[in-house]
């Protein structure tokens, strides 16, 4: 395949996949890299685009305008989270029932929670407010001497002396807890349920915090770790068959099927958006049970931190392994002149690509060009 | 074609030569040639004169079977090592069908020598399955053929047989060993233990490095259960194993899952699986997890409130050539299969007695409702309550 035809872009239509299928057969390579082909989600365009055997940077489609910038819950560092059922709409048509950590306590709960944004130094104070049939909590790992109403978060026991909470909960049928910290150091982090976590964090109980430091612009008190554009991403998978029957399915033998990013399979995950030349902090967070390994085409990445704690020395990757539970900060740059709509693929390469039996799918995304 | 209880049929199997069968030629051959050679004179010598050796460290350990028990109050055949040292040799075979889960830790000191005698006791519910078994020291450097247990490229001992391991000890860290005849199976059935070797430093050094100085020492012991496997050794199906099928039903930490993880060490309900998990520990007590995974799965342990800095892996201090400081801190523990890790938290102060959970976060593997996770607790007492430690675990 020629550079030409390579970076040809194909005209095509729903009618007309076959063609595109052929040319997936063509080279094995071609075939990975074309699970990220944009296709549009709006119903005017689908056109596809065949990127090329280089790793140069992709070139522009039409796409989803989507804002990838922070979005951050209101209110910090005092926030109210409700917990409740929700559900994820896969693009392979499914419709998954989730549970999950609402912002308000009339919607459906999102996937993941919201962002919960404070400054270094914060006192932080979140309440939970249980609109579920079952005890709900948060842990807050990363955090030292969390309080829940005022003393030591502590693990809970049934009366035979049986562990049923990592900390204390908020009661089923409208119970609530207040748990207080305070925001030691910069960094992410995850927060997710303490409670039956093999199910409650499965269910879609989590969420990321970012903790600022006092300096705008940098991701730690190190002018090294300064950045442009930051973008979270919260991995995560999705077993149907669980979500299906949460209490009465093992959450051992755990095969999922769909692979999210911010609660999103690909092609419904937002891009994150970034200028030429811009430093993209990626604050990667696996709230989810598998390994994942992101890699980024067309740029580097530098490792500036792992839970919330700088290495002595960066290192420098184009895949990152994620471990569950853990958060890895870094960061890349776009080349300079790129033109407006460049796409820098991002993805799974552990190959969580498919929306249960639908390829092209899963946890990839796109650095995309402004 | 027979019939079986159950109405189905089942093929009688037909006989060919497995791996199985050339690791038992393979061990005893080579064993034939040591008692013939000049090898085996030498080999003679060394164990005439093990017990005069000064920096000697002796120990003993039997290869047979037995069973452990999971919370859930099921009970599952297993392979191990029960701890022979200081028991008279017309009492060895005494603990035959007695094996405990995780083997005996063997702690010694950099600069000594290690002598471990296997004696292979044979199986009490296989009498028909008389496999050999080897010691393998798992990470050991410059380790020769003839001490490292892999009986492919050297001998095994077989039932009702003995050998004595030698070693020395250059390299302080924490080793991994197990069997290494059959040895996925093997593994997997139990016959798995962890080696401290302590550095010259003093015994409460990880490394010879100031900066890995520990007041109290945990071993975590990482391993799956897949029941399939253990049932089908114990019903003569070993044959039916599918490994690429594998798919544990337990998550242990020293053999145990949780809560029996925080059970006390010798606990009368567990006979065979003797070490407890629980960390107890005194507010400001600089605390050294000494994890090792021998199962088949990445592991990763996190104890939320608790942050932790891994100062060595595999064996070697997280220093570079030219001393520069490669140790990092984690909230998470990620230990891949067949590494081991060091890691050093200090306990947070408390005036009370606190409690934390160390869990594995790869969550379908730790389940607080139910038997089966990889669990267990950290205890945090006000400063001075607890006395001195007088070994891992303890």
């Amino acid at each position: 395949v020629s550079g030409k035809e390579s970076e040809m872009i194909v005209r095509t239509d729903k009618a007309r996949k076959g063609r595109i299928l052929v040319l997936l057969a063509a080279a094995l390579l071609l075939s990975v890299l074309a699970s990220f082909g944009v296709r549009s989600n709006s119903a005017r365009a689908d056109d596809m685009v065949m990127p090329g055997m280089s790793m140069a940077p992709l070139p522009a489609a039409t796409a989803a305008q989507s804002d990838s910038g922070l979005q951050c819950l209101d209110g910090g560092p005092s926030f109210d989270l409700w917990a409740t059922t929700g559900r994820v709409d896969t693009p392979d048509g499914n419709s998954v029932p989730m549970w999950g950590y609402s912002p308000n306590s009339t919607g459906q709960a999102p996937t993941p929670g919201p962002n919960l944004c404070v400054t270094e130094g914060d006192a932080v104070s979140v309440t939970l407010h249980n609109q579920l049939d079952e005890d709900v909590s948060v842990v807050f790992p990363g955090q030292e001497n969390v309080l829940a109403g005022g003393s030591l978060a502590q693990p809970q026991f049934d009366g035979s002396g049986n562990l049923t909470s990592l900390t204390n909960v908020a009661p089923a049928g409208g119970g609530e807890v207040t748990y207080t910290f305070t925001a030691k150091r910069p960094g992410t982090y995850l927060y997710e349920s303490g409670t039956s976590p093999e199910k409650q964090v499965q269910m879609g109980l989590y969420g990321a915090m970012i903790v600022h430091p006092t300096t705008a612009g940098q991701a730690y008190n190190d002018p090294a770790t300064a950045y442009d554009t930051e973008a979270v991403m919260v991995l995560s998978e999705i077993d149907p068959a669980f979500h299906a029957n949460p209490n009465g399915t093992s959450p051992f033998h755990y095969e999922p099927k769909y692979f999210l990013i911010n609660g999103k399979a690909y092609p419904q995950t937002d891009p994150i958006q970034a200028a030429a030349g811009d430093k993209v902090l990626f604050r990667y967070l696996n709230a989810g049970s598998e390994n994942h390994s992101l890699q980024l085409l067309g740029m580097d990445q530098t490792l500036i931190a792992r839970d919330a704690f700088q290495p002595n020395y960066p290192t420098t990757t184009f895949s990152q392994m994620v471990v569950p539970g853990e958060t890895y900060d870094l960061i890349g740059r776009v080349p300079d002149g790129v033109g407006a709509g460049t796409k820098f693929p991002i993805y799974s390469r552990d190959l969580g690509l498919t929306n249960g039996a639908t390829s092209n799918g899963g946890m990839a995304t796109f650095v995309e060009v402004r | 074609v027979r019939e079986k209880g159950n109405g189905m049929k089942e093929k009688t199997p037909t006989r060919r030569f497995t791996r199985r069968d050339f690791l038992k030629f393979g061990g005893q051959g080579a064993l034939a040639l040591a008692a013939g050679g000049a090898l085996g004179g030498g080999l003679s010598r060394l164990a005439g004169a093990q017990s005069q050796d000064p920096l000697g460290v002796y120990r003993s350990l039997g290869a047979t079977d037995g069973f452990i028990k999971t919370p859930d109050g099921k009970s599952f055949y297993t392979f191990g090592f029960a701890d022979l040292t200081n028991v008279a040799s017309n009492k060895i075979y005494g603990l035959k069908g007695k094996a405990r889960v995780t083997a005996p830790n063997l702690v010694a000191i950099e600069g000594q020598h290690l002598y471990v005698k296997l004696t292979n006791l044979g199986l009490v519910v296989r009498p028909d399955l008389d496999d050999s078994h080897t010691l393998h020291f798992h990470g050991f450097p410059n380790a020769i053929s003839l001490f490292d247990g892999v009986p492919e490229q050297s001998w095994a001992v077989p039932v009702n047989r003995s050998f004595t391991y030698y070693y020395n000890l250059r390299q302080p860290g924490t080793y991994p060993y197990h069997c290494h005849f059959e040895d996925v199976e093997h593994i997997q059935m139990g016959m798995v233990g962890t080696i401290i070797v302590r550095p010259k430093q003093g015994q409460k050094y990880v490394y010879n490095d100031a900066s890995t100085r520990f007041d109290r020492e945990f071993v975590m012991f990482i391993s799956e259960l897949d029941a399939e496997v253990h049932h089908n050794l114990e019903t003569i199906q070993e044959g039916q194993t599918d490994w690429s099928n594998y798919a544990p039903d337990y998550w242990l930490l020293n053999g145990r899952a949780y809560p029996d993880t925080i059970k006390a060490n010798n606990a009368t309900s567990l006979p065979y699986q003797p070490v407890s998990s629980l960390i107890k520990v005194n507010s400001g007590d600089r605390v050294l997890l000494r994890l090792n995974n021998l199962g088949y799965q990445d592991h990763s342990l996190e104890a939320p409130g608790i942050s932790f800095r891994v100062v060595g892996e595999d064996a070697r201090p997280l220093r570079d050539p030219a001393g520069t400081d490669l140790s990092y801190m984690t909230g998470n523990l990620l230990v891949a299969p067949g590494q081991t890790l060091e890691a050093i938290f200090t306990a947070p102060n408390r005036t009370q007695l606190t409690k934390y959970r160390l869990y594995n976060r790869y969550l379908q593997q730790t389940n607080t409702s139910s038997s089966g996770g990889m669990m267990t607790e950290i205890w945090v007492y006000p400063a001075g309550t607890l006395g001195a430690q007088t070994g891992p675990n303890r």
